[in-house]
């Protein structure tokens, strides 16, 4: 039946977006953990997360080896990552960034990240894969890969005289990990030796050889994490790092960050649920009318059953039960459609938004909704029936219709 | 012997100005046979209306089996019509979607007492439903699977007829209902309706306008034109 087509998929509609919004602020949210402050040049907040954790959009500014050192160096840090982006290969971007990463990073629920094969980058030349980049270019132990300078998969200038070696591949971790490149800060450097202003200087070509020999100890960096021996110093080095003297910085909370971002979305969040929230609605009219013109047809179906001693209350609980019916069968449809659309499409999200769907059960929310939509269903039943009442009184039982 | 039809100074129009019905005095015996005949626009569909309860009185009284229904609410109208009326009409009006059998019983899933009676004198609603249709020549069980409007007329009203009958209620009003049937159906069809009302006890008030079944009937009475009305 087309109502119940049309309500189960509004269901579906709504389930499926209450489930993203769901899957995908966790997602954000288990992308860092463990990580206390994120560094970066003075911009906002916001903008600092999204392109060192996120690696969404591009760095303002860079800051410098030596801030990084100094800040690093603080009697308050127990750890500390630096972070150097700005290069890609084949539209994923590469990291610069140090052996602390791979032993401090952590997402989801404190998870350290793990390696599938290989080990952490030794050499300048080295190189760690994430994932999804080793599964999607296919490389493998050993195999060479050569970086680009710039983002995105058109960047024509290429490092093509330095390659780099792969000597690890990372597990899964459902963050952007899994779509990284991750090099040594020295190898960053090395790369770049030749370049000035993201040019190649002509004839100034340095062999792989010679540049290890030099100082690679990098100028500047993107951004840094930092891990802190006392959650309660958080705030305290979070201010000074903002009125750090020699460089502008600023040093932001992941999490309050993130808490900034989400109210960014929450109009867009709050339009997306009123909308299916709407489609819902405008299914269950679609129903009343079935409902309504039915009861024309059924007029005379009403009123033999008033002759055989129906009482008006049963022809209207006749037509509750059967709108009840309706709705109950079209929330089923509905939930087993969700649940073969997760089946069906969760690794196509996960490779295209990097969002992790599980199979779960409905959450307390989602039953909640699933009560209300059977409750205005069977609700909507009340109006053909009230109507039904009135014509079964009126008609009684001349059935010369 | 009690009476299953009293009227009494009952006076019902749809405009103020002349009557439809209007009938001085009047009352049927229990078991009785009436058949009610008239020209079209007599008033013999709501004279019926008035004793099924639908349509109220404008004035005067109807007793129905010793119950004054003129003084009853519409819901206990309802009740009471449920569990002492049995309804057979022109149109047979079987719902299309339930069985024979089903379309039987159909009637004490809203009544108590006739399910109750049902139950007493044949064990079970189905085993009295089985029974009405065994004795109006439906016992076959392939007919009793059928969809019921594959039925033929004769056959359908020979259900309706014991969709009214289930449940022994003390009245049947039947409104046309040889219309549809053609002249030897009919003919077999009121001989069992007869036979069965006779059965159970029930008194049958039967409206037509066709003459030829006065046979059946132990009383006949005309509404003439503009309800002058029965008079005994």
């Amino acid at each position: 039946m087309l109502t119940v087509a049309s309500i189960s998929i509004s269901v579906f509609l709504l389930l499926g977006i209450d489930m993203l919004r769901h899957q995908a602020k966790n997602s954000f949210s288990s992308t860092v953990s463990g990580t206390d402050l994120i560094v970066g040049a003075r911009g906002g907040q916001i903008n600092l997360l999204l392109y060192s954790v996120f690696h969404i959009g591009n760095p303002t500014n860079n800051l410098s080896w030596k801030s990084y050192q100094a800040i690093s160096q603080h009697r308050d840090v127990k750890w500390s990552i630096p972070l150097s982006l700005g290069d890609s290969h084949r539209g994923y971007r590469v990291l610069g960034t140090s052996e602390a990463f791979f032993q401090y990073y952590q997402y989801g629920n404190s998870y350290p990240l793990e390696f599938s094969s290989g080990r952490v980058f030794s050499n300048v030349f080295d190189l760690v894969l994430g994932a999804e980049v080793a599964q999607k270019l296919g490389y493998q132990l050993g195999d060479e890969v050569v970086i680009a300078h710039g983002m995105g998969n058109a960047a024509i200038q290429t490092h093509d005289d330095k390659p780099f070696r792969v000597v690890g591949v990372l597990k899964p971790t459902g963050t952007p990990v899994d779509r990284t490149l991750h090099v040594s800060l020295a190898g960053i450097e090395a790369i770049h030796l030749d370049w000035k202003a993201g040019v190649r200087l002509p004839g100034a070509t340095l062999s792989q050889q010679a540049v290890q020999e030099m100082d690679l100890t990098p100028k500047q960096i993107t951004a840094f994490m930092l891990g802190l021996k006392s959650r309660l110093s958080t705030f305290h080095l979070q201010r000074s790092i903002n009125r750090y003297r020699h460089e502008p910085l600023t040093a932001i909370l992941p999490g309050l960050a993130l808490q900034e971002l989400w109210q960014m979305f929450s109009f867009a969040e709050q339009l997306l649920v009123v909308i299916t929230g709407l489609v819902v609605v405008s299914s269950l009219i679609g129903m009343l009318t079935l409902l309504l013109t039915s009861l024309n047809e059924r007029r005379r179906e009403m009123s033999i059953l008033r002759s055989l001693g129906a009482r008006p209350h049963q022809i209207v609980q006749l037509l509750l039960f059967e709108s009840l019916l309706i709705t109950l069968v079209s929330i089923l449809v509905g939930v087993i459609l969700f649940y073969l659309a997760i089946l069906g499409l969760s690794p196509l999200v996960q490779s295209e938004l990097a969002i992790t769907i599980g199979v779960q059960n409905l959450t307390l929310w989602q039953w909640q909704i699933l009560g209300g939509i059977l409750l205005c269903g069977t609700l909507m039943g009340v109006i053909p029936g009230y109507k039904a009442y009135r014509q079964s009184l009126l008609d009684g039982m001349s059935l010369r219709i | 012997m009690q009476s299953a039809v009293e009227l009494e100074q009952l006076r019902y129009s749809w405009n103020k100005s002349d009557p439809v019905i209007s009938v001085a005095d009047f009352s049927l015996n229990r078991g009785e046979r009436l058949l009610i005949t008239g020209a079209s626009g007599s008033g013999k569909s709501t004279l019926l209306n008035l004793l099924g309860g639908i349509i109220r009185p404008d004035q005067g009284r109807i007793s129905l089996l010793g119950e004054d229904i003129t003084k009853l609410s519409p819901s206990e109208i309802d009740r009471f019509r449920a569990d002492n009326t049995g309804f057979i009409f022109q149109q047979f009006n079987l719902l299309p979607y339930l069985n024979l059998i089903e379309n039987v019983m159909l009637p004490c899933h809203f009544s108590g007492k006739r399910s109750a009676a049902a139950s007493q004198k044949f064990g079970s609603v189905e085993a009295e439903a089985r029974h009405l249709l065994e004795r109006l020549g439906l016992a076959d069980q392939s007919l009793q699977e059928q969809a019921v409007n594959e039925l033929s007329t004769g056959q359908q009203q020979r259900v309706a007829a014991a969709r009214a009958l289930i449940g022994q209620p003390g009245i049947i009003i039947a409104d046309e209902p040889t219309s549809a049937l053609d002249g030897q159906n009919s003919d077999q069809f009121m001989q069992l309706l007869c036979e069965q009302c006779h059965a159970a006890g029930a008194t049958l008030i039967l409206v037509s306008h066709d003459l030829s079944l006065a046979p059946h009937f132990n009383r006949v009475e005309e509404l003439t034109l503009m309800g002058r009305g029965t008079q005994t």
